[in-house]
């Protein structure tokens, strides 16, 4: 296969017969480049289960918001459209995650975790965005395994025998990687570079030029998850640390010990939350 | 801090999180010590789930200590080695 045949199969993957009825709709409303905040918020209240997931998602402690936000307006306020659009997107692939790779959803929580701790620490203007492309950082993996099932599970079969990383041998089998999939297919729903930039790029951090920082944060909160060995997404070895990155980030062996420690209590407890239901 | 369900509760564990009903009212505020009587009280208000304060069993330390350097099996540069220096301290601080 070459990275053409998989981006015209990905290309109208709306079309394909495994894609959730939830994300069907969802991408209807977002695709639409002028899509209003009202529209979307209208959307989504009149979807119970959907109001619910929103709802579960800004009210977990991977936001760790004070308080409780009770409504879908309330939450749009807090996150913005950029990170709601995200978020509705991570709330409806959870079933294909669930259904497909599970381990991926608790990967991607925790990444979103690590992603708020690190941006509040870098003094980012909005944490949540760059939690909400780390949740998403993966959603490549999630394109792939609609559109090629069966090549993609053998590949994520054989990492463990082949002792490489998952992006080396997607990289090998389809001519491109998930976090390419994933960067096409922000970009095809109308995501801001913010989100589109880091999820792209998060394995080659250094091609970011706009999004440097948050792809730096995106790339590190994927590593750190790895590393502490939260979840499953396909990889069993941790990645190298990029050089760039790791200078850009600056941080000592105190800063990583304090991040592990801070987002220890939130990984357990969003695992539970996320875990009895749905 | 652990999620636990209703039938799960026991009189003094201590509530960790406070408890809200479906309309968003706090019914009953965190670092209350659980009775009885309020949590049949909470279990005829169909409250399914409460976090109270403590810890949940970790998984013997030796196996997530041979699990980690598995999973670090390919690394060999400083700063990963750094990362990975910084989560065995982490751990020993969780298993002290």
């Amino acid at each position: 296969m070459n990275a053409k045949v998989v981006l015209e199969k990905i290309e109208k993957i709306e079309n394909l017969p495994t894609i959730p009825s939830i994300l069907r709709k969802i991408l209807g409303i977002i695709e639409d480049p002028k899509v209003s905040l009202q529209k979307i918020s209208d959307f989504v209240a009149s979807d119970p289960t959907l109001t619910a997931r929103i709802l579960k998602m800004v009210n977990s402690p991977v936001y760790g918001f004070p308080g409780r936000i009770s409504s879908v307006n309330h939450a749009m306020l807090i996150l913005g459209l950029n990170a709601l659009k995200g978020l509705l997107i991570g709330v409806s692939v959870f079933e294909v995650m669930k259904k497909n790779m599970v381990g991926l959803w608790e990967h991607s929580l925790s990444s979103a975790i690590y992603a708020r701790i690190i941006a509040t620490r870098k003094n980012l203007s909005s944490p949540e965005e760059i939690s909400v492309a780390a949740l998403l950082h993966d959603i490549g993996k999630v394109i792939l395994l609609i559109a090629f099932k069966e090549d993609y599970e053998k590949i994520i079969q054989s990492v463990m025998a082949k002792e490489r990383f998952l992006h080396e041998l997607e990289n090998e089998y389809f001519g491109i990687t998930h976090a390419e999939v994933g960067g096409f297919v922000a970009k095809k729903w109308n995501f801001p570079l913010k989100l589109t930039e880091p999820i792209m790029n998060h394995h080659r951090p250094q091609l970011s030029k706009n999004f440097e920082l948050e792809t730096a944060i995106v790339h590190l909160s994927n590593i750190l998850t790895l590393s502490r060995g939260i979840g499953y997404s396909g990889d069993i070895f941790v990645n190298p640390v990029n050089v760039s990155v790791w200078n850009l980030l600056d941080f000592k062996y105190e800063d990583i010990k304090d991040i592990f420690r801070e987002a220890e209590d939130p990984i357990t407890s969003s695992k539970e939350i996320f875990a009895s239901d749905e | 801090m652990i999620k636990i369900s209703i039938d799960k509760a026991k009189p003094g564990m201590k509530l960790a999180q406070e408890i809200i009903n479906d309309t968003g009212m706090i019914i009953v505020p965190a670092g209350i010590e659980l009775t009885h009587s309020l949590i049949d009280k909470l279990a005829r208000m169909n409250i399914d789930f409460l976090y109270v304060e403590g810890k949940r069993q970790l998984p013997p330390k030796e196996e997530v200590l041979r699990e980690l350097e598995e999973r670090f099996k390919k690394i060999n540069d400083p700063q990963t080695l750094l990362i990975k220096q910084a989560l065995k301290e982490h751990f020993e601080e969780i298993y002290k």
